[in-house]
């Protein structure tokens, strides 16, 4: 139910004043129509009428809900009836009318809404606070509790909470978790509201970002804040190191995997004892997240068909890839070792101890720091990243689905994206935000050329995400450790296979 | 051998006291000397990680975060040179502390009180008394412990979720209780185990020549062997202090709203997702370790000797 | 009444409360965790009753089962003597009756009281391989560098050598323990002529036995139980090699969802606990000194 338009607000004791002496020139328009007795009767009347209940009632509920007023109309109304006890037949009519200005009045809930971040929080906790504001002025009738727990326990403490019927109404969940989560019985399915709310256009959505939303045909979030992993490099230690711009190799199509490796080798320099001054990169992303990136690169993946696919990182193009990022750290020793790539990347880029960082496109965090953004090299076979939303979602058991969805509708709006990207630094999830978000991030975030920023998300993929997510990571991460620590590839990926494709096992039935 | 010392405990004690304080006289000084050298070298080891928090608590968020390189940054990382006193304040008042703190205190003091009393009355009984099912009793006591707590803290956290409860959603979560409750029936095996292992090295005679007296089998809990330990009850208190202070599974299970929680949850919401506020969270857990350190440093005065030779002497 | 009767009733009337909570807190919990080890449990769905295949899985299907199993037990034999008698070493000198002692105990005890996370970054630190303490150390006595938690080899010793910092609770329960020792056996020692060795061997180890014995009980049942700093450190790696128990139970509980195998891993656990446990029992019996008789 839509609210009519506003059109100017009047204080409830105007009004009254307004109804006072509009009720007296009624009654004089009355007088003049006709009938001197019932004149006579209608004066008396109004006198009582205007200190009475019924026209003060009208007038408060009109003013509460904000409802644009004609001034004399509401008199004449207030004036017709009191002349009711008089004309009986043009009583009922007005009465009716009353009645339709009258709105019930939305019952006051409360709806409780998390994520894992404090309100206190530079960036996300200024957005979160905001739309809470914005949400409850336009929902009056709405109270928004908000909640958090930290990131590392966060999805234990929700499902222990559905667990217990009492998980939050609206939450954030992250991405790759969310299937099981819907799978498990935990979301409420948004298709529906999606439809029936004009002004949300889901159309406008990067498409694969909603891919991690979709589980058994069904929408079950939105993706929410998100980002690409991109290069994010030191351009002071490039310069030293006598390594070009990154985007203006890019630009001319020298960004590939043989001038990554240079660069790296140049950054890179080591003291006598041959430990590691300066180090090309950090960790080359041998975890699942990173390795993606690298067998899409190379034209390869891990799974041959999203959800219900079979391992094949074992194939010719996936071992090449993993071989590729393994042999950054264990033969040229150009990329951080897992004990160098422990600390924080932001930190060791910003303090010239690493060259590059793969990291996500937009980090609010890099604010200041000598840094530009670009876009990660082109391999044998695509110049592509991984892009990865989270997600926002519904308790499977609210009381609310209207009420929620309207909090993440407002908070995904055209407005509310392009927001996330000016206060919290994620990249935008929506079409039509593309290009606005380089506006926005210009010169913010140490990013002199946001249009890769725009081009990263568009080039980028998301992974296949299904509810054996993390069963599939924790299998390859230790692998993939062991590769790196000098195991043959070719070997080690081949007897993966057969665990990964036990673990997707029921998927394919 | 254990025998042939325990015939001879009570005898000689006057001569013995006199020779001991005359060896402690003739002691040459350097052997004192090199104790605290040793001594002070160990504790600068062990020392390490507190000062390491509170210097990284002095820093900005970018120097927290880098690797030192080399031993020498190692330690001058121990020495902020720039000290920002202001993440203190940052840390400290964004965030309700005081409130946090009110909670924290209310189920510390609730809980340890609770494990004392209702611990030690079980420990007492499984030490001194004979009871039909107490062999029973005990292993099942112990082996409570062995399950790990991840698993039975999702059907307890049922049971307090499902049971009608005061708190405003009916139930007992998102309210207190839920942490004080358990230590007021005993407080948990592994202290009813400590105390029982001191109540055993307490002389038995000692209960012996009370009940000759007519005390019955609670005063000889109350009055001889409560008495006589000092050191395990302190030992217990600081414990149950330290766990329920720094506590963080618990918590994060049973509560939800932001007025409810405790310091330790509270502290968490400084780590992020890919980032943490490595200053703002060691400024904050430096100053949470405070009231533990004092709570330790002033139980520790029930650790004195002589606390259970007082007791013997009024044998 | 006689005075077994009025024993018996006083002892029920004790252990009450306790027996009242176990019931309650714990007999329940472990009650359904059980009932869960023989079901498919996902948290919000229904409980579907599966018969001994979860027991069947751990067996067969599971290998980080046996990976996690492995680590446990090395963490655990291996370490659980080291810090126990580490722990009573640092408590000795600190029994004694030196000047400013207290500020000592403070001092010493002070790595149990970090919170984790504090601790957890500054062993990284330490274990790095390039600039670490660790390699520092080992570089001035001629001993090549490590990986440390880096490394597949050295992940296990590393985590031994850190949880030796914390036995600041250990080192407290030994300490109350040396404090029950009479002086006066000491005094009657040495006026027989014995060393402080031998002082330690004939009057300090046999009298605090009990308190030696529940520091290894409890320490088993911890070490077994192994899980923050893994978590927080490693996550399980370098190549599964800090894989410990728990934490491969907590995958399958909240990562997973699968809640009813969770359970059996713990039941698992608690048998594998229950029998080093049994033995513990079972051989205190030799070196065990009580000033009562259990029964």
């Amino acid at each position: 139910m839509k609210m009519p338009f506003k059109k100017r607000s009047i204080g409830r004791r105007t009004l009254l004043r307004y109804s006072v002496a509009g009720g007296a020139a009624a009654s004089f328009a009355a007088a003049l129509g006709g009938c001197g007795e019932t004149q006579v009767v209608t004066e008396t009347k109004i006198q009582e009428v205007v200190k009475e209940v019924p026209v003060q009632k009208v007038v408060t509920k009109i003013v509460k809900e904000e409802v644009p007023v004609e001034i004399e109309k509401v008199v004449t109304k207030t004036v017709k009836e009191v002349v009711v006890e008089v004309q009986e037949k043009v009583v009922t009519k007005v009465v009716e009318k009353v009645v339709e200005v009258e709105k019930p009045k939305p019952q006051a809930l409360t709806l409780v809404f998390s994520t894992w971040w404090p309100l206190e929080m530079v960036g996300h906790g200024v957005y979160t606070q905001k739309y809470i504001d914005v949400y409850q002025a336009k929902y009056p009738h709405v109270t928004i509790e908000y909640r958090n727990w930290p990131f590392g326990e966060y999805h234990t403490k929700l499902l222990t909470q559905a667990a217990a019927g009492t998980a939050p109404d609206v939450f954030a969940y992250s991405g790759i978790f969310f299937p099981k989560f819907v799978k498990a019985g935990g979301a409420y399915p948004i298709d529906e509201l999606v439809r029936t709310d004009a002004e949300f256009e889901i159309e406008d959505f990067v498409e694969q970002s909603l891919r991690l939303s979709v589980v058994d045909g069904r929408l079950w979030g939105i993706p929410h804040i998100g980002n690409a992993w991109a290069v994010l490099y030191n351009q002071q230690v490039l310069e030293e190191a006598g390594v070009e711009d990154i985007n203006e190799m890019d630009a001319a199509g020298r960004w590939n995997w043989e001038t990554h490796l240079e660069a790296l080798q140049k950054i890179t320099t080591r003291d006598d004892a041959g430990k590691a001054e300066r180090i090309g990169m950090n960790d080359p992303g041998l975890n699942v997240l990173g390795i993606h990136s690298w067998a899409w690169q190379n034209g390869g993946n891990l799974l041959n068909q999203p959800g219900l696919g079979e391992f094949v990182l074992n194939e010719p193009a996936g071992v090449a890839a993993v071989e590729w990022a393994a042999d950054l750290v264990r033969n040229h020793q150009v990329a951080a070792s897992p004990a160098d790539a422990f600390g924080n990347s932001y930190a060791e880029l910003n303090n010239g101890r690493f060259g590059l960082i793969y990291g996500w496109a937009i980090y609010s965090r890099v604010k200041g720091f000598p840094v530009d953004v670009a876009h990660p090299p082109s391999g044998p076979a695509a110049q592509t990243t991984v892009f990865h939303p989270n997600t926002l979602g519904i308790a499977a058991k609210t009381k609310f689905p209207e009420e929620s969805w309207n909090l993440i509708a407002l908070q995904l709006s055209k407005q509310g994206d392009l927001d996330q990207t000016k206060i919290m630094g994620v990249i935008s999830r929506r079409k039509s935000n593309l290009l606005k978000m380089a506006e926005v991030v210009k010169g913010q975030f140490g990013i002199g050329h946001p249009e890769v920023v725009a081009q990263v998300i568009e080039n980028g993929r998301t992974f296949d995400v299904t509810e054996f997510q993390q069963e599939i990571g924790n299998a390859i991460t230790p692998v993939l450790q062991q590769i790196r620590e000098g195991d043959d590839a070719q070997t080690k990926l081949d007897e993966l296979k057969p665990v990964v494709d036990d673990i997707l096992a029921p998927r394919r039935g | 051998m254990p025998s042939r010392v325990a015939a001879r405990r009570g005898t000689g004690t006057d001569n013995a006291v006199r020779i001991k304080s005359l060896l402690i006289r003739v002691r040459p000084v350097s052997y004192r000397v090199l104790a605290y050298a040793a001594m002070i070298a160990v504790s600068l080891v062990l020392i390490l990680p507190l000062l390491w928090l509170f210097a990284a608590s002095l820093k900005t968020p970018q120097l927290v975060g880098a690797t030192p390189r080399g031993i020498g940054e190692f330690f001058a990382a121990l020495v902020p040179t720039d000290p920002h006193f202001e993440n203190y304040v940052e840390a400290l008042t964004k965030r309700p502390f005081g409130l946090w703190t009110r909670n924290t205190s209310i189920v510390v003091v609730a809980a340890t009180v609770g494990t004392l009393l209702t611990g030690s009355m079980a420990a007492y009984a499984f030490a001194r008394l004979r009871f039909r099912g107490k062999r029973f009793l005990f292993t099942t006591t112990l082996s409570t412990l062995m399950l790990p707590f991840i698993v039975t803290m999702v059907p307890q956290f049922l049971m307090f979720a499902k049971v009608p409860g005061p708190s405003s959603a009916g139930n007992w979560t998102d309210t207190l209780w839920p942490l004080i409750l358990p230590h007021w029936f005993g407080g948990g095996a592994f202290f009813i185990f400590l105390m029982r292992q001191f109540f055993m090295t307490i002389p038995v005679e000692l209960d012996e020549a009370a009940r000759m007296d007519g005390a019955g089998f609670f005063r000889c809990y109350w009055q001889i062997t409560l008495p006589l330990s000092g050191p395990v009850l302190a030992t217990v208190t600081i414990f149950s202090f330290i766990s329920n202070w720094n506590e963080f599974l618990a918590p994060l299970i049973y509560l939800a709203s932001r007025q409810n929680q405790t310091l330790a949850l509270g502290l968490q919401s400084f780590r992020g997702e890919f980032s943490t506020d490595y200053h703002l969270l060691m400024a904050a857990s430096a100053t949470m370790t405070v009231p533990v350190l004092l709570v330790f440093f002033f139980m520790q005065r029930y650790f004195l000797r002589g606390f259970v030779m007082s007791g013997l002497a009024g044998r | 009444m006689s005075l077994r009767q009025r024993e018996e009733i006083a002892a029920y009337l004790l252990v009450a409360p306790w027996v009242l909570g176990l019931l309650l807190f714990t007999a329940f919990p472990m009650g359904a965790s059980l009932a869960l080890s023989f079901s498919e449990w996902n948290f919000l769905g229904d409980i579907k009753f599966v018969g001994l295949d979860n027991y069947r899985a751990m067996f067969t299907r599971d290998r980080d089962f046996v990976v996690s199993l492995g680590n446990t037990a090395y963490y655990t034999f291996i370490g659980v003597p080291l810090h126990t008698a580490f722990a009573l070493l640092l408590a000795l000198p600190l029994s004694s009756k030196l000047k400013g002692i207290r500020y000592f105990r403070t001092a010493w005890y002070v790595p149990s009281v970090t919170p984790a996370v504090a601790s957890a970054i500054l062993w990284i630190l330490i274990y790095h391989p390039d600039f670490g303490l660790a390699n520092t150390l080992l570089g001035l006595v001629k001993v090549p560098p490590q990986g440390w938690i880096f490394d597949s080899t050295m992940a296990k010793p590393a985590f031994i050598i850190m949880s030796m910092w914390s036995v600041g609770g250990q080192m407290i329960i030994f300490l109350a323990g040396l404090q029950g020792v009479p002086q006066e056996l000491y005094d009657a020692a040495s006026i027989d002529g014995a060393g402080r060795l031998r002082q330690f061997r004939h009057v300090t180890l046999p009298l605090i036995s009990p308190i030696t014995f529940f520091n290894l009980v409890i320490g088993l049942i911890g070490s077994f139980q192994i899980f923050t700093a893994a978590y927080i450190m490693t996550n399980g790696g370098p190549a599964n090699q800090t894989l410990f128990y728990v934490l491969h139970l907590y995958r399958n509980a909240f990562e997973y969802l699968k809640f009813g195998y969770a359970s059996t891993l713990a039941w698992g656990l608690f048998v594998i606990i229950l029998f080093f446990t049994g033995l513990q029992f079972l051989g205190a019996k030799r070196w065990v000194y009580y000033e009562v008789k259990v029964d």
